[in-house]
């Protein structure tokens, strides 16, 4: 079976490609791309099964972000990671989950294995 | 009027600025946290790291580190609710919540004045709407009064006759510190009652 894909997409590159890192030691396979401008072109090419994507980027609004994600790619799920605004009740409804930086690997790692699942159709 | 416009314009940017701030930190300690983490995947995963005869003195060191992170990431965190404290003169908050987080960024100063504090939160306090600033604001007041050492000061929170206090008390000493002659500076604020050596902060509730 083929490790999951993941994306991240996060401007601040030191952690994005750090995490990237810590994710695929882990068995994911992990992609980061690090401006909101490229983030609808690597879903469309890498396909992931997840997407962890800051709430806060530059030039980015993340309601418009997660629909036009959602239109792409419908099956994708996405854990909003955030520095401290939790998300609101709209985008809350729309991603699987949330997670505040900075961030607990193990508990990063539940809520993806979760959404896998529920891509999968198991939850 | 003890809150003015201005004053709230002024506090609503200083508010701003601090949860700006804070969120870059959390920023800072997230590539912190990952770098670290990072590291210390390599000695988990790496059999040839993990062999280096320094491998034990870096997970030390990593250990460390991840304990300031969270450290950091506490404080920041309310030192963000600080700072949207700030956002509105009118709110919906809960007092215990309020309380205690202002309490947690004065730490350094009761311990400056190496006061020892406890605290007594009130179970089930409703919900109030007030402002939540000005409330962090008398609290700070309170024990700023406090200029004796060695102090031994009780927070307490309670719900008396349809209001929410805030009683700021150095009773359990063997000479309880007389505030009554302290009462000019809390003159504009009519929320504060004193009656020896108790400070009441009184909260009603504003909503409609």
């Amino acid at each position: 079976m083929p490790p999951p894909k993941l994306l991240i997409i996060d401007d601040e590159e030191d952690y994005a490609s750090a995490l990237t890192e810590r994710l695929n030691l882990r068995n994911f396979e992990a992609a980061a791309v690090y401006e909101a401008k490229d983030a609808l072109a690597a879903v469309e090419i890498n396909h992931p099964d997840v997407i962890l994507l800051d709430l806060c980027m530059p030039g980015m609004e993340a309601k418009g972000m997660i629909k036009a994600i959602k239109t792409i790619a419908p099956q994708v799920e996405i854990i909003i990671v955030s520095g401290h605004a939790l998300p609101t009740a709209e985008i809350k409804q729309t991603a699987f989950d949330y997670i505040v930086k900075p961030i607990e690997i193990k508990e990063l790692i539940e809520k993806i294995n979760m959404a896998i699942l529920k891509k999968q159709g198991a939850l | 009027m003890f809150w003015e416009t201005g004053i709230q314009r002024h506090l609503a940017f200083i508010g701003k600025v601090i949860s700006l701030y804070t969120h870059e930190q959390k920023n800072h300690l997230a590539i912190i946290n990952e770098s670290a983490g990072l590291l210390g995947d390599m000695l988990e995963f790496s059999e040839e790291i993990k062999e280096l005869p320094q491998a034990r003195q870096l997970l030390d060191i990593i250990k460390s580190i991840d304990a300031q992170i969270k450290r950091s990431s506490e404080m920041a965190k309310y030192l963000n609710a600080f700072g949207h404290r700030m956002d509105s003169p009118i709110a919906s908050f809960n007092v215990n919540d309020c309380v205690h987080e202002v309490l947690v960024l004065l730490n350094r100063l009761i311990a400056q004045k190496r006061i020892t504090l406890k605290t007594d939160y009130a179970a089930g306090l409703p919900q109030i709407t007030s402002n939540p600033s000005r409330l962090q604001l008398l609290v700070f007041m309170a024990l700023a009064t406090v200029t004796r050492e060695n102090t031994y000061i009780l927070v307490k929170t309670f719900n008396a006759n349809d209001s929410t206090i805030i009683r700021i008390t150095t009773e359990g000493l063997d000479a309880p510190i007389d505030f009554t002659e302290q009462s000019d500076y809390f003159k504009p604020a009519r929320a504060v009652t004193i009656n020896g050596s108790e400070i009441d902060i009184i909260i009603n509730d504003e909503g409609g």
